[in-house]
């Protein structure tokens, strides 16, 4: 009340507290959040070593589930962006060197490296993160984890432990599946567009890429696959408001794994290439 | 497996006839009704404002990415002189919309499909229609105008932030610099690269508005209802985003192709 008081007195002290009300309210919401993710991210890893966690029938559903189910968006998706980056860059090299020889180093070598990773990742980060948001979230709006808690089951190994598991298992997949679509389409497009022959795509691709190339590749999607079941059952966990709340944390979830996922990219890329 | 393909083309059928009777409708409005620019506006406004902050921040980290990768690239061929035109040239030709509409269809896309699928399952949207009021007219066309119109400034703000984001990172960790950067550009870039932007933007503006108003004007089913409409508006808007970008690159270097020939034609320079 004192506190109130004095503020009141000098104005343009009010007016600042005002603006930092406003800027800070934002910024501490999302401080909250991205804490409870980490500590549950903390949690879940502190399941890794007890045996009982690791339950297999939760564990393959949700392979199913996650990964099964965005099989066919993803190898559409990489399909189109292995013929699409193929022609940017025959047009690249056209302008810059009047000549196309060069496609399948560097296009093998794009792909590898980031297309192939990349987008398959942004995918499960809307299919997967979305999906997992809106079922925890719903649970939580119509207090299923109340009830989960409340019969002596914990949420974190009964939900986002197998999802967390699923999750990486099915992105290291999916990123090899989207990395050997997306070349066979390059290589298809190539064929049939700039004349040149498989073995000579190959042969090209061979001097560029190596096996830590397809190992790093590998570690990045795990990683990928790691993150955003977390950060999306964070989001469930922390739902509350009915179903404008399911809405709002869908959203927020769909949003922040995106993000991560864009950062980690950035920061893998440079380890990687600071290592190798 | 004959099944399988069946029961998909019948569903990919099923939502694209959804989705053009759908976007018929919101036409038939918008011509039907007399502009009001306010509630556009305020649109534009509030999904500008709220989105900024996300596009600008993936923006940098695209271009940092892409200059990262494309340097270890051209270094192999000994050509780093052409990073900055090629990483501006795939920034605005092709990655940065993508990607950037990526975002955005979480950003914008889900947001909106939350919004008006709440009100589809709280039935504020009947309600609406009870007091004899269109919602199309009055939810969904000012939504629908608001996300293509912000779509666009937000990914030419984004690419904006990015190219100037890969110029600072390929100071630091390529080692060129500003003016090495710079004098590589316009090697690649002329008018009709931010044209062919442009068109891009608008395209994937659209997709993300479309499928969002749609999703979210759909919805049934309480919490979990309106958790699918969102989940299904972000999933549905990333596909349609990465087909558009293949039929889009295909007609811009048809029509660049056509130019040229003009240009021959014309005995221009080319």
């Amino acid at each position: 009340m004192s506190e109130e008081l004095l503020i009141n007195k000098h104005s343009t002290g009010r007016h600042i507290l005002h603006i930092l009300h406003i800027l800070g309210r934002p910024l501490h919401q999302a401080a909250t959040n991205w804490w409870a993710i980490f500590i549950l991210f903390g949690q879940t890893l502190s399941r890794l070593p007890r045996a009982s966690c690791w339950r297999r029938e939760e564990i393959i559903l949700a392979i199913v589930s996650s990964g099964v189910g965005s099989l066919p968006i993803v190898v559409v998706s990489t399909a189109f962006a292995g013929i699409v980056i193929t022609n940017e860059i025959a047009w690249h090299m056209d302008t810059a060197l009047h000549t196309v020889s060069m496609i399948p180093g560097f296009t093998g070598q794009f792909i590898i490296r980031e297309l192939g990773i990349a987008i398959p990742a942004f995918l499960l980060a809307s299919k997967v993160g979305a999906a997992t948001t809106a079922e925890i979230g719903s649970m939580k709006v119509t207090e299923q984890i109340d009830a989960l808690r409340l019969l002596g089951i914990d949420p974190v190994t009964y939900l986002v432990f197998p999802r967390f598991i699923a999750s990486m298992i099915s992105s290291a997949c999916l990123t090899l599946i989207a990395i050997a679509v997306t070349l066979l389409c390059a290589i298809t497009m190539a064929v049939l567009r700039y004349h040149f022959s498989v073995l000579e795509y190959l042969n090209a691709l061979r001097h560029f890429i190596g096996m830590s190339d397809v190992l790093c590749a590998l570690v990045k999607g795990i990683v990928f696959g790691a993150i955003i079941p977390v950060i999306a059952c964070g989001y469930g966990l922390q739902c509350e408001g009915g179903a404008e709340g399911v809405g709002t944390a869908t959203t927020n979830s769909v949003v922040s794994s995106t993000i991560a996922v864009i950062i980690l990219d950035f920061v893998l890329t440079y380890l990687f290439m600071s290592v190798f | 497996m004959r099944l399988f393909l069946q029961k998909l083309g019948h569903q990919a059928l099923h939502e694209l006839g959804d989705l053009a009777l759908f976007a018929g409708k919101i036409l038939r409005t918008t011509l039907s009704t007399h502009g009001n620019m306010g509630p556009v506006l305020s649109q534009v406004a509030s999904i500008s404002l709220r989105s900024l902050s996300t596009v600008a921040f993936a923006g940098v980290f695209v271009g940092a990415i892409l200059v990262l990768q494309f340097n270890v690239i051209l270094a192999k061929y000994d050509a780093q002189s052409f990073l900055g035109g090629l990483n501006t040239s795939a920034l605005i030709r092709s990655v940065g919309p993508l990607i950037i509409s990526f975002l955005l269809a979480g950003k914008i896309g889900a947001y909106t499909a939350a919004e008006l699928g709440t009100m589809r399952v709280t039935e504020q949207i009947d309600a609406i229609e009870c007091l004899g009021t269109n919602p199309i007219q009055y939810l969904i066309v000012p939504r629908f105008m608001g996300i293509v119109i912000s779509s666009v400034i937000l990914l030419a703000l984004g690419l904006l932030i990015s190219v100037t984001g890969s110029m600072v990172v390929a100071n630091y960790s390529a080692g060129i610099n500003f003016l090495q950067f710079a004098s590589s550009i316009p090697k690649f870039i002329s008018i009709g690269t931010f044209l062919g932007g442009m068109f891009k933007s608008i395209t994937y503006g659209t997709i993300v508005a479309l499928v969002a108003c749609h999703k979210g004007y759909t919805a049934s089913g309480g919490a979990r209802g309106v958790g699918k409409a969102v989940t299904l508006a972000a999933v549905y808007t990333n596909l349609y985003i990465v087909i558009a970008n293949y039929l889009t690159s295909e007609i811009l270097s048809w029509l660049e192709s056509l130019s040229h020939y003009f240009n021959l034609l014309a005995g221009g320079p080319t």
